[in-house]
């Protein structure tokens, strides 16, 4: 993940988010729509990708089906059963970061 | 749309391997990666196959590698899971019993042969061994690969240090091995169907 550290903690909530959305999505088509939904902000590299790809996968969280396509094999990733359930709570968690996190950059003023 | 030919993809599968990705299953997402990227700056800069995968290497070879260890650390976690699952498969327990039931029954006669039948034993692992991984493709796949050494080095420390003396409760720790050695070997057969499932399409 190129730009910040900051994310590097969320990419697998990214990922199962985006898959979460589509039927099926491979590594290079997941890494061109983060950074076309982020406008470039948030560039993934396979470096970073693929890592967390493999561990959703050996988690469970993630299936692949093989297709030929161009004259190559291409690898997709799926959401399974436990994946879908996860990607709900996983989602709730980073809300409820976001959320204390902005708590904390924004302090409301106290009344008192 | 520009789309590589089978030319050139086997020039991106070449400079792969010869950069150290020796498994298929590895390098078949990188090759895809790669061209997919190639194909898409040749068509937005207007240049040839070469200069666009030379370029792309220049800035994407160090993160392209890296994940090769990780993929390493993730099989070993996949391989272990599914020999941990099959040691409670129906087919584990039945042929461990049965073995438990004729070693007990044919234990004294064992005990004279120790060596001979744990010798055996490892001969027949062998040959099952080969004949399973190199009826597939003469391709090196990162999981099977990864079961394969456990097995052998599993085995090896057994047969050494363990089953060729007589030692308290043998049968059990022998029932032990067997369980254990089932449990790999169903493995190997479900990560061999799961591959001719994924990459017959090769």
């Amino acid at each position: 993940m190129s730009n910040s550290k900051l994310y590097k903690g969320s990419l697998s909530t990214i990922i199962l988010k985006l898959l979460s959305k589509e039927d099926k999505m491979y590594g290079y088509e997941i890494t061109q729509r983060v950074k076309e939904l982020t406008k470039g902000e948030l560039k993934i590299t396979e470096g970073a990708l693929y890592p967390a790809l493999h561990k959703l996968e050996a988690d469970g969280l993630l299936e692949v089906e093989m297709q030929k396509v161009d004259n190559r094999l291409r690898k997709y990733y799926k959401l399974t059963q436990k994946g879908t359930t996860e990607t709900v709570s996983k989602l709730e968690e980073l809300e409820r970061f976001m959320e204390t996190m902005n708590g904390l950059m924004n302090p409301k003023p106290s009344l008192g | 749309m520009i789309k590589l030919g089978q030319e050139e993809l086997e020039f991106i599968d070449n400079y792969l391997k010869n950069s150290g990705v020796e498994y298929i299953d590895v390098r078949l997402e990188m090759l895809d990666h790669v061209a997919s990227a190639v194909e898409a700056k040749m068509k937005e800069k207007q240049t040839d196959f070469y200069e666009t995968f030379k370029a792309y290497m220049v800035m994407n070879k160090k993160e392209l590698l890296k994940q090769t260890d990780s993929f390493a650390k993730e099989s070993l976690k996949k391989v272990l899971q599914m020999v941990g699952k099959n040691l409670f498969h129906p087919l584990s327990l039945v042929i461990t019993a049965a073995v438990v039931i004729i070693t007990v029954v044919l234990f004294d006669f064992l005990k004279q042969h120790l060596i001979l039948f744990s010798l055996g034993l490892f001969f027949l692992e062998f040959v099952a061994i080969v004949l399973i991984t190199k009826t597939y493709k003469k391709q090196k796949y990162l999981h099977l690969q990864k079961l394969v050494s456990i097995i052998m080095s599993f085995d090896y420390i057994m047969h050494m240090y363990v089953l060729e003396r007589e030692i308290p409760y043998y049968e059990w720790i022998l029932a032990l091995f067997i369980l254990i050695n089932i449990s790999f070997f169903l493995s190997l057969y479900q990560l061999f169907n799961e591959y001719k499932k994924q990459f017959d399409l090769v």
